[in-house]
């Protein structure tokens, strides 16, 4: 069974720019002791530029699997990826480690943010690892933080701040090097309602500046506040959800 | 991914997490401090060991008879006074030479009753062995022309037979084998190879030869040893050569040397060699307590590698590659061990010069030691370091997350 997920006249297609992401009969099968267990299932999936997706689906139903591929942290076992209009799933560890640094920004549900360092470092990061220099990092990231508003907060280390924070924080690590994609995992699982507002309040700016963003989730709500959702099932996309905007 | 980079991230993680950097570094920091103060020590002790000989005199020769082992000791001609005589005379590049006839002797007073070595010499003896007097003064030739009854007692005789009326022995009278003798003086402690000095008593040559020993050979009258001192350190080996022909001509040979000849400067190198043997071996059981360091640091660089399987996991997501993983690790490894080197030396050092300061041991901080010790530590971290840097490199960034 094929699931396609391709609507463009519902997505903010810009001009003759590849999509943001294209998945083409993506399957991934793990080997397993008990024999070999198969996450997804041909899957193609198209997602444009400038889109805001919501990916839904029980426990099991490969969204977080489709997650890893689309993040580059894992490699589709069949089928071909692109991202940015660049194939990717073929793609050795090294290059997909370059893909994420420059193509792609984490939010995590835990913030993953390295405790030891402040702030302003943890931003820093991803920065480094594209070889600016210090000065330049230092520049973009304070800038990041200032557009989550944590421009007062750089030298705090993530035990320092709230929840909220830390995942603001997290979304100013992720934008600092202004990916073509900025891939959520459960961000608002460890918050509470008040700041789960915030940070989704920050992804609909985000979008609204011009950003892909592809959030997993589980929680309707917080689903309901992408323009799209894909709802996973059994390694299959059950179906495409336009969300109604009042 | 630059080594800058790389490097920059590891100082800064080994310097936010100071307990375990401290953890990390203890066992390399002890390793050199354990290296390099073994080795400055044992320099100093060298040191001291070797100026004990040097104050022998170094252009020292003994000359004594061979007598045992030799194919046939009953041809063994003993060294005697005239062989000194014909020494001193013949033998240009002998400076001074004094004879030493050795014997036992009772030494009695106010209930002291101890046995003791006498040595029968001349008054040169005393600049010959490099000796100084404690208190009065030595042997002198009217001594010798009179054959007073007059003794020079070594330091510890003295405590042992006046106690703490020793600063008031000189004049006083002590008996060796039942014969008053007057204490003269009192010879500074120093310990010696050849006999001892310090628990020794001293008398005129022709006194012991005449009153203790008694006997006069065929050969005329018998010495223990010469001992002579040639012109400089460097007539020591011509002298020794002159000596030996001198007295293989007197004692009519033709086969084995019935005498032995024995040169200061070869014990001292022997010394120096012992000593040195035992440093090298001190130093190197030190160097071990460094590998057990890098050991340590290789534990903890595991252990931290496990602990940090989430940090490691957000740096692959945000675009670290394998490379630079391994990159930090194997620096932050080479930094512990190096900081952990720097402060171990410095310590040491610190150890080193205080107590060369205020203590008589000439205590050195030898560079090369230095310098060995660092980079063996800086290697250690390196090799040791590897093993984990690998393992957090190759760690599966989706698992690592999940941690």
């Amino acid at each position: 069974m094929t699931s396609t997920l391709s609507s463009p006249t519902l997505t903010q297609t810009q001009g003759s720019l590849p999509p943001a992401i294209r998945l083409q009969e993506v399957s991934k099968v793990f080997a397993l002791p008990e024999g070999s267990f198969r996450a997804l299932d041909h899957v193609t999936l198209q997602i444009e530029r400038g889109d805001y997706c919501a990916i839904m689906g029980p426990s099991g139903s490969g969204k977080s699997t489709t997650m890893n591929i689309i993040g580059c942290l894992d490699r589709p076992s069949d089928g071909r990826y692109w991202l940015d209009g660049v194939e990717v799933s073929t793609l050795d560890d090294t290059a997909l480690a370059h893909i994420r640094n420059q193509k792609i920004g984490f939010v995590f549900q835990q913030f993953h943010l390295l405790p030891a360092l402040t702030a302003l470092e943890n931003v820093m990061m991803p920065l480094a690892y594209r070889q600016l220099p210090h000065k330049e990092q230092r520049q973009q990231a304070i800038r990041a933080l200032e557009q989550m508003g944590l421009g007062d907060k750089i030298r705090q280390r993530p035990s320092q701040l709230s929840g909220g924070q830390q995942q603001r924080v997290a979304v100013a690590r992720a934008i600092v090097t202004q990916p073509t994609l900025l891939l959520a995992d459960e961000p608002t699982g460890a918050l509470d309602s008040k700041t789960s507002d915030d940070v989704m309040e920050i992804f609909e700016s985000l979008y609204a500046a011009g950003m892909t963003i592809v959030m997993v989730t589980h929680s309707p709500d917080v689903a309901k506040m992408a323009r799209r959702i894909v709802h996973f099932a059994d390694g299959q996309i059950l179906r495409l959800e336009q969300v109604a905007r009042a | 991914m630059s080594f800058f980079t790389s490097a920059r991230m590891a100082v800064q993680m080994v310097s936010r997490h100071k307990l375990r950097t401290g953890l990390t570094m203890l066992g390399i920091l002890i390793g050199n401090a354990a290296v390099v103060s073994i080795s400055g020590f044992g320099y100093a002790a060298e040191e001291m060991a070797l100026d004990q000989f040097r104050d022998l005199g170094t252009n020292l020769l003994i000359v004594f008879s061979a007598g045992l082992g030799l194919a046939d000791a009953s041809s063994v001609q003993p060294i005697t006074m005239a062989d000194l005589e014909a020494i001193i005379e013949e033998v240009p590049t002998i400076g001074t030479a004094v004879p030493t006839i050795s014997t036992n002797v009772r030494a009695v007073r106010e209930g002291q009753d101890r046995r003791y070595e006498a040595t029968g010499t001349w008054p040169d003896y005393l600049s010959v062995l490099n000796l100084n007097m404690g208190e009065g003064r030595f042997l002198s030739e009217q001594d010798l022309a009179e054959q007073s009854p007059v003794v020079v007692l070594g330091d510890e005789a003295a405590n042992q037979l006046f106690g703490a009326s020793r600063s008031r022995a000189v004049g006083q009278t002590v008996l060796l084998n039942n014969q008053p003798f007057e204490v003269v003086g009192i010879l500074e402690a120093k310990p010696t190879v050849f006999g001892n000095s310090d628990s020794g008593v001293f008398l005129p040559a022709n006194v012991v030869s005449n009153q203790f020993v008694g006997q006069v050979s065929p050969y005329g009258t018998e010495v223990t040893a010469i001992f002579a001192s040639a012109s400089s350190i460097e007539d020591i080996t011509a002298a020794e050569f002159q000596v030996r022909n001198l007295l293989r001509q007197r004692h009519g040979l033709q086969g084995e040397d019935d005498f032995l000849i024995r040169n200061q400067q070869v014990l001292l190198d022997g010394a120096s060699t012992i000593v040195g043997l035992l440093r090298i071996l001190l130093t190197g059981t030190a160097a071990l307590s460094l590998l057990v360091g890098g050991v340590g640091i290789m534990n903890v660089m595991l252990i931290s590698v496990a602990e940090r399987t989430h940090e490691i996991g957000v740096r692959k997501a945000i675009g670290a590659d394998s490379r630079a993983i391994l990159q930090q690790f194997a620096i932050e490894a080479i930094l512990l061990a190096s900081t952990g080197g720097i402060l171990g030396i410095a310590l040491s050092s610190g150890i080193l010069i205080t107590v060369r300061a205020v203590t008589p041991l000439v205590t050195i901080v030898d560079p090369v030691t230095v310098l060995v010790a660092f980079s063996l530590s800086t290697g250690i971290g390196l090799v040791f370091g590897i093993i984990p840097a690998r393992k957090a490199a190759q760690l599966d960034p989706i698992e690592a997350l999940r941690v």
